[in-house]
């Protein structure tokens, strides 16, 4: 159907007028259901009517309100009262219920963030413990070196390893030994570095077994050494060096 | 509701029945009625007023009929004067001289017979010897210049409004 032509043709001011049967009524009324343009028109129609009512007003007594308001069922009047207490009531528990979900996900929040940072300083702290680990541990090294006593002996590197760089910093009188690494061959896979005491009349002694190779390293102290060796074994030490990996040696004291 | 609207629903209620006393208890009744059915109206088939202003036409109707009241004749003219009462256009704004003037009168004649004094289509055709179909023309002509009014007082409106 053309709603234009529907529109024109004065129906819908018959509807407003109250002028159309109870079945016409009711087509009017889905088509208004369905079609906005139609709804609209309705509307203005509606409006047009109520200026000219409003025109042709005719002023009522006043008695007429007063004789109205008095027998306006009491009930009807505290309903409005009653029912005005469900909303408050309504918009007193959305507001609490608000205020709950917001301290709950204010909770939630602060607790998510209080974890992270607690995660986080016991990440900075074990950093700072391992800083300060390497801290002491080199001020011991620097105050041990200094005392009296102390020798500085370079490594005598085997031809292999030619370019290895390590001091021992070695005390008779406080029995302290020192491996400054300065410059190490590179290990393969599953090696390691490892130290030995040489002995007049024994068999090699093993001692600490190392991987850094830019560090210093605090090692043991046999008076009854005449050489340190260092060889590369396989990662964990061995009780037997393998003296095709032999890096250098060290005359004690 | 009733400070706005009371005059209007008087005024159609008052050309039907046509007696000042019966007219005031119809009134009162209507109100009743709509303070008791207010849930009923909705919004999307009419205006509150459209709403308001049926049950006003059908009960001022029923009124004349439960009460043996004389039918005028759709061809009576009729005057408020006459019954010691007055119309209410200078307080709504809306001077009713000014509108008529703008209506022509085979249009306004339809619209006070079938919009305010509640008479059908029907009887209209017969007391005027109008064809339906040209009541129905006629009819949304004379609503379309009412519509058009409202317009031009709401653009006078804006302007004044504009203007302050």
């Amino acid at each position: 159907m053309n709603i234009q032509e529907y529109i024109s043709s004065g129906i819908l001011e018959l509807y407003a007028l109250g002028q159309l049967s109870p079945s016409e009524a009711i087509e009017v009324e889905t088509m208004i259901a369905q079609h906005a343009e139609i709804r609209q028109e309705l509307h203005q129609i509606n409006l047009g009517l109520e200026r000219y009512a409003l025109a042709n007003s005719i002023t009522a007594p006043a008695i007429i309100k007063e004789r109205l308001f008095k027998e306006l069922p009491p009930k009807n009047i505290s309903a409005p009262a009653v029912d005005a207490v469900k909303p408050n009531n309504f918009i007193g528990n959305l507001v609490l219920g608000g205020v709950l979900a917001t301290a709950l996900i204010l909770f939630f929040n602060q607790r998510t963030k209080y974890n992270d940072l607690k995660a986080k300083y016991e990440k900075e702290k074990v950093f700072c413990d391992s800083i300060q680990n390497v801290t002491t541990s080199k001020y011991q090294f620097v105050n041990d070196i200094r005392k009296e006593g102390n020798n500085v002996v370079k490594i005598a590197a085997t031809p292999k390893y030619a370019n290895t760089v390590i001091y021992l910093h070695t005390n008779k009188n406080e029995k302290l030994n020192y491996l400054q690494l300065n410059n190490l061959p590179p290990l393969a896979e599953g090696q390691a570095y490892q130290l030995w005491s040489l002995q007049e009349g024994k068999d090699p002694v093993p001692m600490e077994v190392f991987k850094d190779a830019d560090a210093f390293v605090k090692v043991g102290y046999f008076d009854a050494t005449v050489n340190y060796a260092i060889t590369i074994e396989k990662d964990g030490g061995s009780q037997v060096p393998n003296l095709e990996n032999l890096v250098g040696t060290f005359k004690a004291g | 509701m009733y400070d706005a609207y009371a005059d209007a629903l008087f005024g159609i209620i008052f050309r039907i029945i046509k007696r000042r006393e019966e007219a005031e208890e119809v009134l009162q009744t209507v109100f009743m009625k709509i303070w008791d059915n207010i849930d009923s109206y909705t919004d999307g088939k009419s205006t509150i007023f459209t709403w308001m202003a049926s049950i006003a036409r059908n009960a001022a109707i029923d009124c004349t009929r439960s009460r043996g009241i004389k039918a005028s004749k759709v061809t009576d003219s009729f005057s408020i004067s006459e019954f010691g009462l007055e119309t209410k256009q200078a307080e709504k704004g809306i001077d009713i001289n000014k509108l008529n003037e703008k209506l022509p009168e085979k249009y306004r004649l339809l619209i006070e017979k079938m919009y305010l004094e509640g008479y059908t289509q029907q009887e209209i055709s017969d007391a005027y010897e109008i064809p339906i179909g040209t009541i129905k023309t006629r009819m949304r002509e004379a609503i379309n210049i009412l519509r058009k009014e409202l317009q031009d007082e709401k653009h006078l409106l804006y302007f004044l409004t504009s203007l302050s």
